[in-house]
């Protein structure tokens, strides 16, 4: 059974939950396209979403199938999606996520139907090989500098640990080493270890994703149009991404992606009244594009930096800052963007209540030319998913 | 006037085994010392670990009492491994 049989048989779970989960997830919801380019952000409607806190980041275990239901809001429209993540092995996780978008309440959500993807929806399936599980740096150097602030550091976690397991015998808690505590720590007494750098997260990720989100377009062709047109097509993104994990708040990604999309010559739709039938006058009004949409093809390369502020007092994340440029080299722009999140963490450093930010963008014009700032310039605030700094695979 | 009595072994040919009293190396490779002490003052023991996936390690400290340690350990995926306690002497 491949992956869209399996989604296909249980959509109706899938929606189920999703619709049943809804009125509890509006404080949260999955992110969007985290490095989307101004240039898409009137056309494309179908964003890409993430998941999991900011220090949730290693390989999370997935008990459940469907591992994250979410409802976005930002602007004009809001997104539900459904992800569903599977380990594939040890360092490689296999993701399929379904989007749906709409402009209303959400009554009923139907991201697949017998017929394929429904309007508005987008199916995204990835392929990630990641391993940022704690490794130990080589300390030699601080050791033998007398530096003592890893001691420290390591005596604290292990003197919370031992407490924790009701240690008390002092020669076994002299024996309890790193290598035999780190599997059972706390994000807090990790946290610790990272601080004085005696671990950091393996550096490398890597992966490949494919994206399929159904447009469909009322048009008129041109101005001697006396109804309009439809036309319903499928945008695809090919994606594949190498990622460094500087810290476990900081990670460098540079990413290729093949876009094949249907564009407008206008970016918004505009009111177009016409005849019911040839003898009932003029009777209805369709908001639609002017031209007929075309199919083109973009190749973007994009380097983007992921990073994570946090109180210092506490270490725990308060502001992700998701700074990235972009090369569309079909069309010969370039796009700049700036994310920026606000993030509530609860002692954990897990993400709680509402996750949101702002989004900002500035985009040239062709042949990259600068443009005047108040016509390149996008902004946008959005409520969303909880930011996973090293989760790139949607 | 008490002494550390220390000795340390790497099942494997390569890699690193450090033990560090304080500010001042122990020893640098597997092997055994005797440091002597000062009665009353508190010192920090730490010993790092870098070798091969699987290696066995060892370190074994005899006295002083307060800081009598018999240490055997396998070294998991990553092959290193740290450790410390501090006593007094």
């Amino acid at each position: 059974m491949n992956m869209i049989d399996f989604l296909s048989r249980y959509r109706q779970v899938i929606t189920g939950f999703m619709l049943a989960c809804l009125p509890a997830t509006v404080a949260l919801a999955q992110d969007e396209q985290l490095v989307k380019d101004a240039a898409n952000l009137a056309a494309n409607k179908a964003a890409t979403t993430v998941y999991n806190p900011a220090v949730n980041s290693s390989n999370s275990v997935v008990a459940s199938p469907i591992s994250q239901l979410a409802l976005k809001a930002k602007s004009g429209e809001q997104e539900a999606s459904a992800t569903i993540s599977i380990p594939v092995a040890r360092y490689l996780q296999l993701s399929a996520v379904l989007k749906q978008t709409f402009t209303d309440k959400p009554s009923r959500i139907t991201p697949l139907s017998l017929d394929g993807l429904d309007q508005g929806s987008a199916a995204i399936f990835s392929l990630q090989v990641k391993d940022l599980g704690p490794r130990m740096t080589d300390i030699r150097q601080k050791l033998k500098g007398g530096d003592l602030s890893i001691f420290n550091a390591f005596d604290a976690v292990r003197t919370a640990y031992a407490t924790r397991k009701g240690i008390t015998d002092a020669q076994t808690i002299r024996a309890l080493t790193y290598q035999s505590i780190r599997d059972d720590l706390t994000e807090a007494e990790k946290r610790q270890l990272y601080t004085v750098d005696l671990i950091r997260p393996q550096p490398f990720l890597a992966g490949v994703s494919a994206s399929f989100g159904k447009v469909h377009y009322d048009y008129v062709a041109d101005i001697t149009a006396q109804t309009p047109s439809e036309l319903t097509g499928v945008n695809r993104n090919f994606r594949g991404y190498i990622g460094w994990a500087l810290s476990y708040n900081s990670v460098f990604a540079a990413s290729y992606t093949y876009q094949r999309k249907y564009q407008t010559v206008a970016d918004d739709p505009v009111s177009f009244s016409y005849a019911y039938s040839a003898t009932a006058g003029t009777g209805l009004t369709k908001d639609v594009y002017l031209g007929t949409p075309t199919l083109a093809t973009e190749n973007r390369f994009s380097l983007e930096w992921r990073q994570l502020f946090s109180q210092p007092t506490t270490g725990l994340a308060t502001l992700g800052l998701i700074p990235s440029v972009h090369l569309l080299t079909t069309s010969k722009k370039i796009a700049t963007n700036l994310t920026v999140y606000i993030l509530q963490v609860d002692d954990e450093n897990k993400p709680k209540g509402l996750q949101g930010g702002a989004a900002f963008g500035y985009l040239t014009t062709t042949d990259y030319d600068w443009q005047p700032f108040v016509k390149g310039v996008t902004a946008e605030v959005f409520i969303s998913a909880p930011l996973n700094i090293f989760d790139f695979s949607k | 006037m008490p002494s550390l009595s220390i000795t340390t072994l790497l099942s494997g040919s390569t890699g690193t085994l450090l033990v560090m009293l304080d500010s001042s190396t122990v020893l640098g490779s597997p092997g055994s010392a005797s440091v002597p002490l000062t009665t009353g003052q508190s010192y920090v023991v730490q010993w790092y670990v870098d070798a091969a996936p699987g290696d066995d390690y060892t370190v074994r400290i005899t006295s002083p009492e307060e800081a009598r340690i018999n240490l055997e350990r396998r070294l998991k995926a990553d092959g290193k491994d740290y450790g410390g306690f501090r006593f007094t002497a």
